[in-house]
């Protein structure tokens, strides 16, 4: 039983990725490029420490933005601010740490993670308040949100928090008690190997218990039932008891602050330094992470991984070849994502030509 | 009277949805140019069937006949070449699209040219030559539904179809929406079309139809001429046993005001502006508002459902206003509430029954364990309201989509009765759903008020106010117009208020 809904749930994804794989192949033909860059990529990406290590620090905030929209979505709302909420998160690591240079590790760790959450939520929570007092629609807030923020985030790394002794757009070091450790920290002391010189770091299973805790939030507690009544049907959920003005806001909030946890990755994880331009869109990607995942939380974190493996791919691919560039990615991404909106409709049309090939 | 002459008919159709037998061996014929009636319980496969003739569905076995000939009909288009055409229940309508342009829909002359006159003269013709009144270039979101239906008919005339099947085509409409659209129908049979309509108002297959066929699980039972039916032996033939009269409940409550309404009145600038509305109701007292849907009654509703709060006026329920209450703390006093549009307001059709029975008390320390809400405890209590209403199928874990619409509602007559109520707001309790069903209802709100529950019914169906209430309000306009007692209250005084809202 739950086999088959597992097989049923994954073939779509499955032939999409294949599909997308064939297709990518072909474009690097087209280049004059041989197909055997794509396997020697996606050979790097699963079956080398390097490859994987890279993969999974991508994957990271990939399941933060994916859970940030899927949150959203179950209320029936469309969170197209996660880059500017992650940036905003990013950003007030930066600051806290700035502001508390001599804070002890175990409570720079918390208040880093909790600052980073707090920055990107209240970020978010404008978009739920616009939407919940003035009825501003969410996706044009969010969008503009996306712009300030972004902005705003660059301004303080290229004036208040510079650091003026590089010619890079970056801010300064945060103090080092903000540090989490690399997974390569942990293997090595059990004397293995494994991720070495990558920046996945302890943020990816921060970002793990964020899917679990989304998974109960919205199965199986009060409140996520409530949102999610709220998000299949409004007018049911306010005949019921169910208001509609704090539940916006509260899922605003908490879908923010999901995207700011991005800074835990990047800053307190790796970098340690807030640089311009430091997201490759992870916010949008989520979207698609998202959408891959049909808002489940448990499935973001194979979307994002899927998604994290094509980013790595495409960094892998750059690298082999003289001809292609890691945009390519978008290109990979953007036929999954095709493939998996058409999902039904490829199925039901495919459906129908079994069914009536067999009644003829 | 002149010589039948079959246009369709079915033999034997048998049609499955997975474990579900929909149609059973289905054998039933349809004459020219008459209106034919099928009528049934919930489930019974009357929409089946007529879905299979439509080219929705396609039967596992069986032989549609139509004309004489055996067809196969595989496709609603298939259909429509053959001269039938379907209103379904839910309109199938562009709603920011005019009346002309949803009329020709799927039917454009040509995909470049668009000889506008030709159809608006066709249309007109068609409309004066069967009494519609509706305006071509209205958009169809500004229209009333009964008019939207009448789009809907006037759609497959211009599609030339001969046989018009109607799907519980009264369901939304008000009585004189019913009658104007009889009227309608009466005509076209006039004119040598077929009509064949799907309802569960014996009262209309009565006064409406020629023949009748009755379906029960699955099959069809008998086809009839209508003439000489009344209404007991067709109800039944459609339950397949004696109807018994509804249980009579000893009253023991003492008077005691549960909810009063003091001089309510709402400044409305979208729907029904209500004009000091006053009323009390006791315990063990069952209050029926009458009035022709669009009066003011949903206005009422979602003021006393604590939905709406832009109103003057009080309104207090044991004795404490209502502004006191969250719209939740509501419902943890004794309020409960059958909402008048189940879909919108009642239920979230993608949960799962489980998920739905716990809807509007869903914060009930009793559903948890521990901080989470426990899977089992709300499939106990599913199960318990599935058990004690006979909602089919039987299992919590299904999506309430899964159900059919008279099932939906009895897993909400179930959720907001089977526990502790002083006070009941029903709003078309029985709306869609069949007589076996609506007696069990309407036994369980005598037993309610038997036990101290006061109950606020609003219907537009008289028969069923008639039949429950103690007390008749009729609303009229946003206003009450008049207050009658049971024993007095006759039909056509209630329909003369609720149509012009003046006593004669």
């Amino acid at each position: 039983m739950i086999l088959g809904q597992l097989k049923k749930n994954l073939m779509g994804p499955l032939f999409a990725i294949l599909i997308a794989a064939v297709v990518t192949s072909f474009i690097l033909i087209s280049f004059g490029e041989s197909p055997e860059i794509l396997w020697e990529a996606f050979t790097s990406t699963f079956f080398t420490s390097f490859g994987m290590g890279y993969t999974l620090y991508y994957t990271t905030p990939l399941i933060l933005t994916g859970l940030s929209v899927a949150l959203c979505f179950h209320a029936g709302l469309f969170n197209i601010g996660a880059e500017g909420q992650l940036h905003l998160g990013a950003a007030g690591i930066v600051a806290a740490s700035f502001l508390f240079p001599q804070l002890p590790w175990y409570l720079a760790l918390p208040l880093g993670v909790f600052i980073s959450f707090l920055s990107g939520a209240l970020w978010g929570l404008i978009a739920g308040f616009l939407k919940a007092k003035r009825g501003s629609h969410e996706v044009i807030v969010t969008i503009l949100l996306n712009f300030i923020g972004i902005t705003f985030v660059n301004y303080l790394i290229l004036y208040p928090f510079k650091n003026t002794s590089v010619q890079n757009p970056e801010t300064r070091e945060i103090s080092t008690s903000f540090f989490l450790p690399p997974l390569s920290a942990l293997t090595g002391h059990f004397g293995s190997e494994i991720f070495r010189t990558t920046p996945v770091n302890v943020t990816l299973f921060l970002s793990l218990i964020a899917a679990l805790s989304c998974h109960y939030f919205l199965f199986y507690t009060t409140k996520g039932y409530e949102l999610r009544t709220l998000g299949q049907n409004p007018k049911s959920a306010q005949f019921n008891g169910i208001a509609l003005a704090p539940n916006l806001i509260l899922v605003f909030f908490l879908s923010g602050g999901l995207s700011g946890l991005v800074g835990v990755n990047e800053v307190m994880g790796f970098s340690h330094k807030l640089i311009e331009g430091f997201s490759p869109q992870y916010g949008f990607t989520g979207i698609a992470v998202a959408l891959m995942a049909r808002n489940s939380p448990l499935g973001v974190i194979l979307a994002a991984f899927l998604f994290g493996s094509i980013h790595n791919g495409a960094r892998e691919i750059e690298f082999l070849s003289e001809k292609i560039t890691k945009e390519i990615a978008i290109v990979m991404e953007a036929f999954l994502i095709i493939l998996i909106a058409g999902h039904s409709y490829f199925v039901n049309a495919f459906t129908r030509l079994i069914k009536r090939g067999s009644r003829d | 009277m002149k010589a039948s002459q079959e246009i369709f008919s079915f033999n034997q159709i048998t049609k499955r949805f997975g474990s579900v037998l929909a149609n059973q061996e289905v054998t039933f014929s349809v004459e020219k140019g008459t209106i034919h009636g099928v009528v049934g319980e919930n489930g019974a496969g009357k929409s089946t069937i007529m879905k299979i003739l439509y080219g929705i569905y396609s039967p596992d076995s069986g032989t549609v006949y139509f004309k004489g000939e055996a067809k196969k009909i595989r496709d609603p288009e298939t259909a429509i070449s053959l001269g039938i055409g379907m209103v379904h229940q839910h309109f199938m309508l562009v709603p920011t699209l005019t009346v002309w342009e949803n009329i020709i829909l799927g039917r454009e002359p040509s995909l470049w040219t668009l000889n506008k006159k030709e159809i608006l003269n066709k249309l007109e013709l068609l409309k004066s030559s069967y009494g519609f009144h509706v305006d071509l270039e209205a958009k169809i979101e500004t229209l009333a539904v009964g008019q939207q239906q009448q789009v809907e008919i006037l759609k497959l005339l211009y599609r030339e179809a001969d046989i018009l099947i109607l799907d519980e085509p009264t369901a939304v409409l008000s009585p004189q929406e019913i009658e104007a659209l009889f009227e309608k129908l009466k005509r076209l049979k006039a004119n040598h079309k077929t009509i064949v309509i799907i309802t569960h108002k014996l009262k209309e297959i009565l006064n409406l139809t020629d023949f009748v066929t009755v379906m029960r699980q699955g099959s069809a039972i008998e086809t009839l001429p209508t003439e000489g039916l009344n209404e007991s032996t067709l109800a039944e033939k459609i339950i397949g046993r004696k109807r018994i009269p509804l249980a009579t409940f000893k009253k023991k409550s003492p008077q005691e005001t549960v909810l009063s309404v003091e001089d309510v009145s709402l400044q409305n600038t979208q729907g029904v502006s209500l004009n000091k509305i006053s009323f009390q109701i006791n315990r063990g007292e069952l209050v029926g508002i009458a009035g022709i849907e669009g009066n003011g009654q949903q206005e009422l509703i979602e003021i006393l459902a604590h939905v709406r709060k832009d109103y003057q006026g009080t309104v207090r329920l044991n004795k404490k206003e209502l502004n006191d209450f969250s719209t939740y703390d509501l419902r943890q006093q004794g309020f409960s509430l059958i909402p008048p549009d189940r879909h919108q307001e009642g239920v979230v059709l993608s949960f799962s029954i489980a998920e739905n029975s716990i809807l509007g008390h869903h914060r009930e320390k009793n559903l948890k364990r521990g901080p989470f809400l426990s899977e089992n405890k709300i499939e106990t209590l599913a199960s318990r309201l599935i058990e004690s209403f006979d909602v089919r199928p039987k299992d919590p874990k299904l999506p309430l989509s899964a159900l059919s619409g008279g099932n939906q509602q009895k897993l909400v007559v179930a959720r907001e009765t089977l526990r502790p109520i002083s006070f009941l707001l029903a709003a078309h309790p029985t709306r869609g759903i069949d007589i076996g069903a609506i007696d069990f209802i309407h036994e369980h709100f005598l037993k309610l008020k038997a036990e101290g529950a006061a109950i606020l019914l609003v219907s537009s169906e008289l028969d069923e106010i008639l039949k429950l209430s103690d007390r008749i309000l009729v609303m009229y306009q946003g206003a009450l117009v008049a207050e009658v007692e049971k024993e007095k209250a006759t039909e056509s005084q209630l329909g003369l208020w609720m149509t012009s809202g003046v006593k004669k």
